[in-house]
């Protein structure tokens, strides 16, 4: 792995968050998890939003998502034309050995996703 | 080597004064360690490596520095003491930062740690590979394997610290630890299934063929994994897991956070914040711990210390500098190994009357915030229905609060997971969130 990034896609971000009855906008990681072998993976959302009937409704922090690495990347149904590349500078590795890599996406709609949270 | 880290350590804090520091504290240590790994029957890594530091702190005109070095020559630890007390007169005075009250270090405990095994400074090459080969059989080439790699690693260390104020300790300690891990392949997916075990001594080793068929049995365990339902009810978290979650409640219990305004256990230090049935203490001297001491990092004599008594939150861990700082006595600035009070059954017997819950056999992923309690982890298991544990499910989160969670707490098992130095046993809770399909 060296520099991993996605394209633009056809659409726009508005576009994509007004597309969306109920989900959420994952806006700051701060660590995940990926099992190699499994291929399950999850990141934990420190803030992001909620979107109800395509707008932005309230802010919300602290939940975990979870799913299967390929069968995510099946699940994405939009992307906008916002690709960018991270500005950290994120290691590969195995082993005690590492390499610099960078990686870049633009805004993108996964169909589906389990997200931790509470009820009520 | 002992006797050499403590002349080292003297040496250090007597070139401090003589270059004007007005107390000093010096820190040495010493390890070997060795590791051996065999991948599908071939011998894959071979290595050993030897390592040693001295860490000084100075006091200087009411300033306060850290430096270390890898370089233990006399003249080069000379160097570092007169460049240090130097560097530090250009650091800001803090009247927090003294050295430790030599009172703390009275009373300190006589009793024999037990945690040097000549067996493990004796092992030798074949010994070592024998112990990675023998796990390394019972899983490569066997049906569904992928590719299976088995390890062992051991060591052997010793550290001391003296004082300018009268304090002088030392400790020694052994290592054994072997574990595999193994990988297979599924219909869709490659779950994967590891086992550690190991402790000061040769004795505490479980057979390898024991810890390889663990790790087995974890990856078999995954086979046919499905996406969990979103549900909420009894979870069940087996002792190699329950750790984790113990972790995240005990982490916020230090006064370093509670000064900063951001922990938890700030406003609910003396409450009953949690259910009744939990109890966990920190034990530092118990004989063959993992992480057994007579003394911690300044000094102070090591006793037991309740952390949560009966739902109560009793202490937390809190060095000299955040006790001057809060106005707290201090009780110890870390953890060492954390003891929780056992119930009557083990995993299989609460089980057995269960009826309907989620089984947790690990975690992925996921966080807790230390201010809130707030916390969402990526867990897998299995559902349990009836008592039996059913089919492997995963790809599901446990969401809330841990203050909430651990008020939840209905049961705690009698059989605390040894690897480890927080010794957690089969937790049971009531009400939990869980979030999948």
């Amino acid at each position: 792995m060296r520099s991993t990034y996605m394209l633009d896609g056809p659409h726009d971000k508005d576009e994509i968050i007004a597309s969306v009855d109920r989900g959420i906008i994952a806006e700051t990681f701060t660590n995940g998890q990926v099992q190699i072998g499994a291929g399950d993976f999850t990141f934990y959302i420190k803030n992001g939003w909620l979107i109800e009937g395509g707008k932005v409704t309230a802010p919300i922090k602290d939940c975990n998502i979870i799913g299967n690495g390929p069968d995510a990347l099946r699940k994405v149904t939009m992307a906008a034309a916002d690709s960018k590349l991270d500005t950290g500078g994120w290691t590969c590795g195995k082993d005690g050995q590492g390499v610099p890599v960078s990686q870049g996406l633009p805004t993108i709609l996964v169909s589906a996703m389990t997200v931790g949270g509470t009820r009520g | 080597m002992v006797d050499t880290l403590l002349s080292l350590a003297g040496a250090a804090v007597e070139s401090a004064k003589a270059a004007g520091a007005a107390e000093a504290w010096a820190s040495t240590s010493r390890s070997r360690q060795v590791e051996f790994s065999v991948r599908d029957g071939v011998l894959e890594k071979v290595s050993e490596a030897t390592s040693q530091s001295l860490s000084l702190q100075v006091w200087v005109d009411g300033r306060y520095s850290s430096t270390s070095s890898t370089d233990l020559r006399p003249e080069e630890l000379a160097r570092l003491a007169r460049e240090a007390v130097e560097l530090t007169r250009a650091l800001q005075p803090d009247p927090h930062r003294q050295v430790p009250d030599p009172a703390l270090f009275a009373g300190r405990a006589t009793v024999d740690l037990d945690l040097v095994d000549p067996t493990v400074q004796a092992l030798t090459r074949e010994q070592r590979e024998a112990l990675c080969r023998e796990q390394n059989e019972a899983l490569a080439g066997q049906d569904k394997v992928i590719s299976a790699t088995s390890g062992s690693t051991d060591g052997h260390g010793a550290s001391a610290m003296v004082s300018s104020n009268g304090f002088q300790g030392s400790q020694e300690s052994t290592w054994l630890w072997i574990g595999s891990e193994v990988t297979l392949q599924d219909a869709v997916g490659r779950p994967e299934g590891w086992m550690w075990a190991g402790g000061p001594h040769r004795a505490m080793v479980p057979a390898p063929a024991q810890v390889a068929a663990e790790a087995m049995k974890r990856a078999r365990d995954r086979l046919g994994s499905q996406k969990g339902p979103t549900t909420r009810g009894l979870m069940v978290v087996e002792p190699s897991a329950a750790g984790r979650l113990l972790q995240s409640l005990l982490a916020a219990a230090n006064a370093g956070a509670v000064q900063q305004g951001r922990s938890f256990w700030g406003s609910r230090l003396g409450k009953k914040a949690v259910s009744g049935k939990l109890t966990v203490t920190d034990e530092p001297l118990l004989p063959r711990g993992l992480a057994s001491r007579l003394y911690d990092g300044e000094g102070i004599a090591a006793k037991a210390m309740p952390l949560i008594e009966g739902g109560v939150f009793k202490n937390l861990y809190v060095d000299t500098y955040y006790g001057r700082k809060l106005g707290m006595a201090p009780t110890t600035g870390g953890p060492s190994n954390r003891v929780v009070k056992p119930g009557k059954r083990a995993l299989a017997a609460i089980m057995s009357d269960l009826g309907e819950g989620v089984l947790v056999t690990s975690w992925l992923g996921g966080n807790a915030d230390s201010t809130t309690g707030d916390f969402s982890l990526g867990m897998r298991g299995h559902h349990v229905t009836k008592g039996r544990a059913g089919p492997p499910i995963g790809e599901m989160n446990v969401t809330g609060n841990l203050v909430d969670l651990f008020s939840r707490l209905v049961e705690v098992g009698n059989d605390p997971w040894p690897y480890s130095a927080l010794r957690a046993p089969t937790l049971v809770f009531e009400g939990v969130d869980f979030s999948g399909a």
